[in-house]
């Protein structure tokens, strides 16, 4: 787990990933992502970040039909996988350990 | 309807991203796209087109390698492009061969063209150590007004150049001397002939200029005085197959006077020589006798000086110090008339290339060489623009050979790729013809401009030419129609639909035309001139002028006694309308090239006259127009002291009016004489120039030339007569004649080889060019075969629609005539510059050009039309 490390975006798309279940592809992820932060994010961000989750093994993909909309294209859906749960949990893990130190701080005035 | 994504992006994406990539990214950009356009279509294309360009990572790259685009090997793609050119040229063979033909035309011209101008480029060439070896050249500054520059010094000046010039190492003299030689074979048999082409120099030239020699050694076959160098054509005239070495010639009459011994045989001068000599005599005897015993070497200006200079010394002190030179050793004798020198060195190899020097040999214009040039590039343009036309034309035939591999799945590439390679095939088939026809038609060019052609497959220049024009006609004429022809879109190849024909195709078949007709319009000009200056009255006879080669053997007073007999005896032949001998003939040089100025004018009035020794039947048998004064009497000794002058003279030398002048005295150089009468003007030499100062000085008979004024009649029969008097006056003499006209007109040889060449390759355009509209109008004749149909059903005559069909092309061809008559009427008013005496450019000299290249025009596409508006209309319109 050591030499894993995830960046702020790659943490996001991947929590999307997982929390979209199995309906995870580009336009879904980044409508989300937009959603959920309020914030404007190029798509092409969002392509390179699945391709490098996808290179590490945090995330499978597989093609979906195809349809008249979207000129034809097939869509490309995303699936977490277990490796990738377990970097969510340990991502979580650190924070949540990080975040119990602040309760016992009285806070500074 | 639905919203279209921005076309060059989608296209821009689907030509870098990976295919692994472009489903989902293409996918999800036109998801977006969708979304978004119904806010705003602008703003939604333009963020596709963001996003599509900010994709553009190393990520999604697909890889570039050509085994992954195509999955044919190469060798077989070759075969395959190979077999459809085949294929296309075999199924309509007519217009492979038109387009071959044109090809080979144009490409054999431009060969041709390179032939001859490599030789006229190549003159001295075979010199070794050409580039150090320098003329001199000479120029007069009369009053600091520069006079034409000469070729000829006084024979001092070489070895002063020797002496005062550290930078030169060798300076030698030449001298041309004509006279008759003869060699003793035998008690009995004596060849003898007029020589022209001897020359007098120094025994170092051959150090100088190496002539490559056959026997004898070079270094000394001039030291002795009666040495004498023999060409190989000369060594076979007069001792056959005889050993030459130890013989020896005669040299008779003249300066040259005496036996001459065989010491080397040279080869001949090659033609691509400056110069032309074909016996070399030792300058020594020249020196000692006649004029030049008393010149000290600084009067007579009748020799050429070359100098050879020490390796890399020609630099800025060089002009210098023959400024100095000239200053000290040439301008103090003429100080008096005012007249200053200037000396300059002209290399070698630039001798022929550089005309406009006085008595110097044939040269060329370096203009003319860039004009065939630029007629060779016309050509070649106007063969590859035919098979640009001819092959777009095809375009409609071809669309459904596209459509069909392109739904099969041809790339584009691989399309241009195919019609390149049919382009090259073509021209590499073209270019072999035109390398036959170049072999073939060489030599008779050459035979046509007087000079050895030939093309020598041995240079790798000629390889180069060759690869360069195949690599070069290949893509010129090959990259439009292949782009043109492999941008169909398969939908509309395969439903064709009326295409209208590409204006490109007009605008080249104006170009050709154009081409043509300023060729066509110079030839006129060129042979218009040619024949103003044969037909101008000149002022003087030269037709039916029979110029008879005086005795050269025989010692003066004898050779004027027999001379004055032979007058006699030849004007009672009945057609001799008279007789007249002079020391030069129109056409040739002047004898005396002379200051002259009144007797009472100042010194530095003297204008240069040109002065010849003609008898006193000169002016009455040239008949030349005396305007005052009287023709010269032998038998009044005064009279054989003056002069009679042209009105040129009486001008330049400022005698007043024509009657005003007889009975001045005037100064030639140092010599006083009265004139005695004022001819009118006459054209001495070519009509290039303009009527020049002219001074007949009078002699009872001079011994030169004699011409004979023959009324028309039987020509032959005069010329037997004429020799058979010769003959038994002269007997050892050879009788040799020619005819002035003929003579005369050498002096347009450059002009004549000109027009020749200009006419010779106008036609090659031209008819390239119809092959051209030959082949389009076949093409449009076809294709317009429903159209002529239906008109005919409708009740059209074949004449109404041949005239439709004629009249585009006729159109085209009007219109490029209008474009072409300023940029005719620009370069032959340049050309006709060089004549002192021109034609005007008249209107028929561009009217006969637009109706000739009308006519050729109907010619080529007359027939075509015709049979097209012929066929019935049963047979075009029963398909479909």
């Amino acid at each position: 787990m050591k030499d894993l490390y995830l960046g702020e975006f790659e943490e996001l798309v991947l929590l999307v990933v997982a929390a979209l279940h199995g309906e995870a592809y580009g336009v879904s992820i980044l409508e989300s992502l937009e959603v959920r932060t309020g914030r404007r994010y190029n798509i092409s961000a969002v392509h390179v970040v699945l391709k490098r989750l996808e290179d590490k093994g945090l995330v499978n993909s597989h093609f979906g039909g195809i349809t008249e909309k979207r000129g034809g294209r097939r869509k490309k859906f995303y699936l977490i996988t277990a490796f990738g749960r377990k970097a969510l949990d340990a991502q979580y893990r650190l924070r949540t350990g990080l975040y119990e130190l602040i309760l016992k701080i009285p806070f500074a005035r | 309807m639905k919203a279209r994504t921005p076309r060059y992006a989608l296209n821009f994406l689907r030509w870098y991203c990976h295919e692994d990539y472009v489903d989902e990214i293409e996918g999800d950009l036109v998801e977006l796209f969708e979304k978004e356009y119904r806010d705003s279509l602008a703003k939604a294309r333009w963020l596709f087109t963001w996003r599509v360009v900010t994709h553009f990572r190393p990520q999604f790259l697909k890889t570039f390698s050509y085994k992954s685009q195509y999955h044919f090997s190469f060798i077989t793609m070759l075969n395959n492009y190979f077999t459809f050119a085949f294929r296309n040229l075999t199924k309509r063979v007519g217009f492979s061969l038109i387009n071959i033909s044109g090809l080979a035309l144009g490409v054999s011209s431009f060969l041709m063209i390179w032939c001859y101008l490599d030789f006229e480029t190549s003159y001295d060439d075979f010199l070794p150590n050409n580039s150090n070896v320098y003329r001199v050249i000479r120029t007069a500054y009369q009053n600091d007004e520069p006079q034409q520059p000469m070729v000829a010094t006084t024979y001092g000046v070489a070895p002063a150049l020797e002496s005062d010039l550290p930078g030169v190492a060798l300076a030698v003299r030449t001298h041309n001397e004509s006279t008759v030689v003869s060699y003793q074979d035998g008690p009995t048999n004596r060849k003898t002939f007029h020589e022209n082409n001897i020359l007098i120099t120094d025994a170092s030239f051959f150090d100088m200029f190496s002539f490559p020699s056959q026997e004898g050694r070079l270094a000394t076959a001039l030291r002795d005085p009666n040495s004498i160098v023999v060409t190989t054509s000369v060594a076979n005239k007069y001792f056959g197959s005889a050993d030459p070495i130890g013989k020896s010639l005669m040299l008779a009459g003249g300066r040259m006077d005496g036996t001459y011994t065989v010491t080397a045989v040279i080869d001949d001068v090659p033609q691509n020589s400056h110069f032309s000599f074909n016996m070399v005599l030792p300058i020594h005897n020249l020196l000692g006798r006649g004029q030049y015993k008393q010149d000290d070497g600084w009067g007579w200006n009748n020799f050429i000086t070359y100098v050879q200079l020490r390796a890399g010394t020609f630099a800025e002190s060089e002009t210098n110090s023959l400024a100095d030179f000239a200053k000290h050793r040439l301008n103090p004798k003429w100080a008096e008339s005012n007249i200053h020198f200037g000396l300059e060195l002209e290399p070698l190899r630039d001798i022929h290339l550089h005309p406009g020097i006085r008595h110097d040999v044939v040269t060329v214009s370096p203009t003319t060489l860039y004009f065939f040039g630029a007629i060779a590039g016309l050509i070649l343009i106007i063969a590859w623009i035919n098979y640009v036309n001819l092959a777009t034309a095809r375009a409609t035939e071809r669309s459904r050979e596209v459509g069909i591999k392109k739904t099969i799945g041809a790339v584009r590439g691989q399309l241009i790729y195919q019609f390149l390679f049919e382009s090259a095939l073509l021209n590499v088939i073209g270019i072999v013809v035109a390398v036959l026809l170049t072999i073939i038609l060489l030599p008779k060019l050459g035979d046509f401009v007087g000079k050895e052609l030939s093309l020598d497959l041995t240079d790798n220049r000629v390889w180069l030419i060759l690869a360069a024009l195949t690599i070069g006609g290949s893509l010129v004429s090959g990259i439009y129609p292949a782009f043109v022809l492999s941008s169909f879109k398969i939908s509309k190849t395969l439903r064709p639909e009326n295409q209208r024909g590409p204006s490109l195709r007009k605008a080249l078949i104006v170009f050709q035309v154009v081409s043509s007709f300023v060729l066509v319009a110079g030839t006129f000009t060129i042979y218009r001139q040619l024949r103003f200056m044969q037909s101008r009255d000149k002022g003087l006879q030269l037709d039916q002028m029979l110029v008879v080669a005086g005795p050269g053997n025989l010692s003066w007073h004898e050779a004027q006694r027999r001379l004055s007999s032979f007058k006699e005896q030849v004007l009672k032949i009945s057609g001799v309308d008279g007789i007249a001998t002079s020391a030069s003939i129109p056409g040739r040089e002047h004898n005396w090239g002379v200051n002259v100025r009144r007797a009472d004018a100042a010194a530095d009035a003297a204008r240069l006259g040109s002065a010849v020794w003609v008898d006193t039947d000169f002016i009455s048998t040239y008949q030349i127009n005396l305007l005052a004064g009287r023709n010269f009497d032998s038998r009044i000794s005064s009279d054989m002291r003056s002069v009679i002058v042209n009105e040129a003279a009486v001008k330049v030398f400022d005698l007043g009016t024509n009657d005003q002048a007889v009975g001045q005295r005037i100064l030639l150089d140092r010599d006083t004489m009265a004139v005695l009468g004022v001819t009118s003007n006459y054209n001495w030499n070519s009509l290039k120039s303009d009527y020049t100062p002219f001074l007949l000085l009078p002699d009872t008979i001079q011994t030169i030339h004699a011409s004979i004024r023959i009324r028309s009649g039987s020509i032959p029969d005069i010329i037997e007569r004429v020799g058979k008097i010769f003959k038994e006056m002269m007997p050892d003499e050879p009788f040799e004649y020619s005819f002035l006209d003929e003579t005369f007109n050498v002096q347009y040889k450059s002009e004549q080889v000109f027009g020749k060449l200009f006419v010779l390759f106008a036609g090659l355009a031209v008819a390239i060019s119809c092959l051209g509209l030959l082949g389009l109008a076949s093409f449009v004749t076809t294709q317009r075969l429903k159209e002529i149909g239906i008109r005919k059903v409708m009740g059209a005559s074949v004449s109404n629609i041949a005239v439709l069909l004629c009249s585009q092309f006729i159109v085209i061809v009007l219109f490029a005539s209008v474009i072409s008559i300023p940029l005719a009427w620009i370069g032959m008013n340049c050309w006709l510059q060089g004549f002192a005496f021109r034609v005007d450019l008249a209107w028929d000299m561009f009217a006969v050009p637009i109706l000739l290249l009308s006519a050729v025009t109907l010619c080529a596409v007359g027939p075509i039309v015709v049979k097209g508006a012929l066929t019935s209309p049963a047979q075009v319109l029963k398909s479909e």
